[in-house]
C-alpha cells in the first residue's frame, strides 16, 4: 500500500496525476505513459474528513476522569472495555470508539474473536499443520499433531471454518507416523 | 465469528488468487494470504475515493518469456538428456496452464485518502464493472454527506451531521487548469470555475 495525498488520482502505471474533477466514470489517457486508465471517482475524493475541534477539559474533584490521564475530564467510554477516556484517548474505529489499550490488545490477538470489526489478521495454524503433515521427515508429523491438538478448537480465520484442513492434516500426520513405524519395524525385524 | 456479516463479492469464488474481497454493510474487507498469516484490510464506503483500472499485459509478457526461454532450454537439453528435456516441457506445460487459468487482463487499484490498494483478484473488466455496480449504491448512501458538503460550495472546513469536512477546491481547480493547459493526457474536461460545486453524473 502506498501513502498518497487526498484528492489526487494517479496513473496505475507511472503514478502521474490524472485530471479527475468530476465524480463518475472516466477514461483518461496518461500523458506520461499513454496508458488508458478507467477511473471511477466518488465524492470523497474532493472532501477531506478532518478532526472535530477537540478540547480536553480538566476534571474536577467529583467528576469522572480519563483512565489514562487523571487530570482530564472523561469524554466517552471505550466500546470494548468500558473504561472512561478523554477526547485525546478516544480512537474512532468506524462504528466503535476504543481506548489505546484495546487497540494494542487487538494487535496482539488478545480480544474476543467475536469482535470481527477489530481483527487484523489470523495465523492459519490449520495450513501450517497440513504443510507439516505433508513433509515426510518424521518429526514434522509430531509438529503437525501439536498444532492440531493446540489450535483445532481455536479460530484460525475470520471468514471460514476450515474443518476439512484439520481432518486432512490429522490423517496425513497419522499416516506419516504409521509409515515411520512400519519402516522401523522392517529395519529391526 | 460472524461470517454472515460478509458476502463474497460476485466473481471471486472461482478465482485462483489468494486475495479475496468481501462486502459488509458499511465496508469492503480485503482478505490477503501473507505466508502463514491471513490479513484483513477494511475499506469503509465513506472513505473510498475511487477505483482505477488499467490494462495489464504482464501475463502476456510472462507467457512469451516462458515460451521462448523454456523452449530454447528444452531444445538444448534434447541433445544432452532426453529425460530432463521431457521434465522441463512438463513443467512448462504446467506453468502455462496455471498462467492461463489466472490470466490477467487489467489491474485495479482502490483508493482511499490514505491508501492505494491493488485488488489483485480483479483481473477482468467485467468483474470490475460488477464490483463498481455493487459498491456505487453503497457509496452513494455513505457519501451523501460528502456530496452535500461539495454541493454547498463553501470552501474551508464544513460541519455536516457532527462530522467535519474540508473541501479540496484548490486541488480541483489546479487539476482543471493543468488539464486545459495540456499537462495531462488527451482527454480534457472543461475547467470548473473557482469555488463552484463539482458536477455529479
Amino acid at each position: 500500500m502506498l501513502a498518497l495525498d487526498y484528492s489526487t488520482i494517479r496513473c496505475n502505471n507511472c503514478q502521474l496525476r490524472l485530471p479527475v474533477y468530476e465524480a463518475g466514470s472516466h477514461d483518461i489517457t496518461c500523458k506520461g505513459c499513454r496508458t488508458v486508465n478507467h477511473v471511477y471517482a466518488y465524492p470523497a475524493l474532493w472532501v477531506k474528513p478532518v478532526d472535530a475541534p477537540t478540547q480536553t477539559l480538566q476534571a474536577g474533584s467529583e467528576q469522572a476522569s480519563c483512565f489514562y490521564h487523571e487530570e482530564n475530564l472523561a469524554d466517552v467510554a471505550c466500546d470494548y472495555c468500558g473504561r472512561f477516556i478523554c477526547s485525546l484517548c478516544a480512537i474512532d474505529m468506524g462504528q466503535k470508539i476504543l481506548c489505546p489499550g484495546c487497540i494494542e490488545k487487538s494487535d496482539q490477538h488478545e480480544m474476543d474473536s467475536d469482535d470481527v470489526d477489530l481483527l487484523k489478521s489470523y495465523i492459519r495454524y490449520d495450513r501450517k499443520a497440513l504443510q507439516m503433515s505433508l513433509i515426510p521427515l518424521g518429526v514434522t508429523a509430531f509438529v503437525a499433531l501439536y498444532y492440531i491438538f493446540r489450535y483445532c478448537t481455536k479460530p484460525v480465520s475470520m471468514l471460514s471454518k476450515p474443518k476439512l484442513t484439520w481432518v486432512f492434516a490429522t490423517l496425513f500426520a497419522l499416516a506419516q507416523l504409521a509409515g515411520i513405524a512400519l519402516l522401523c519395524w522392517f529395519i529391526w525385524s | 465469528m460472524d461470517k454472515n456479516k460478509y458476502t463474497l463479492v460476485p466473481g471471486m469464488g472461482n478465482n485462483l488468487s489468494s486475495n479475496k474481497l468481501w462486502i459488509a454493510d458499511d465496508h469492503l474487507l480485503l482478505q490477503k494470504q501473507v505466508a502463514d498469516r491471513e490479513e484483513y484490510t477494511r475499506f469503509y464506503f465513506r472513505d473510498i475515493q475511487g477505483l482505477i483500472v488499467s490494462k495489464d499485459s504482464s501475463s502476456l509478457v510472462s507467457l512469451i518469456v516462458l515460451l521462448i526461454g523454456g523452449g530454447i532450454f528444452a531444445l538444448a537439453l534434447f541433445y544432452l538428456n532426453y529425460t530432463a528435456a521431457i521434465c522441463i516441457i512438463a513443467c512448462m506445460v504446467f506453468a502455462i496452464i496455471r498462467m492461463i487459468l489466472g490470466w490477467r487482463n487489467c489491474q485495479t487499484f482502490l483508493q482511499t485518502s490514505v491508501t492505494l490498494q491493488k485488488l489483485s483478484s480483479f483481473s477482468e473488466r467485467k468483474q470490475i464493472a460488477e464490483l463498481e455496480k455493487i459498491i456505487a449504491e453503497k457509496i452513494s448512501e455513505y457519501q451523501a454527506k460528502q456530496k452535500e458538503v461539495l454541493l454547498s460550495g463553501k470552501p474551508g472546513v464544513v460541519e455536516a451531521d457532527g462530522e467535519y469536512f474540508e473541501i479540496a477546491f484548490e486541488k480541483q481547480n489546479q487539476a482543471a487548469t493543468q488539464a486545459v493547459n495540456g499537462q495531462y493526457g488527451d482527454t480534457f474536461y472543461a475547467p470548473a470555475p473557482s469555488n463552484t460545486p463539482i458536477n455529479f453524473q
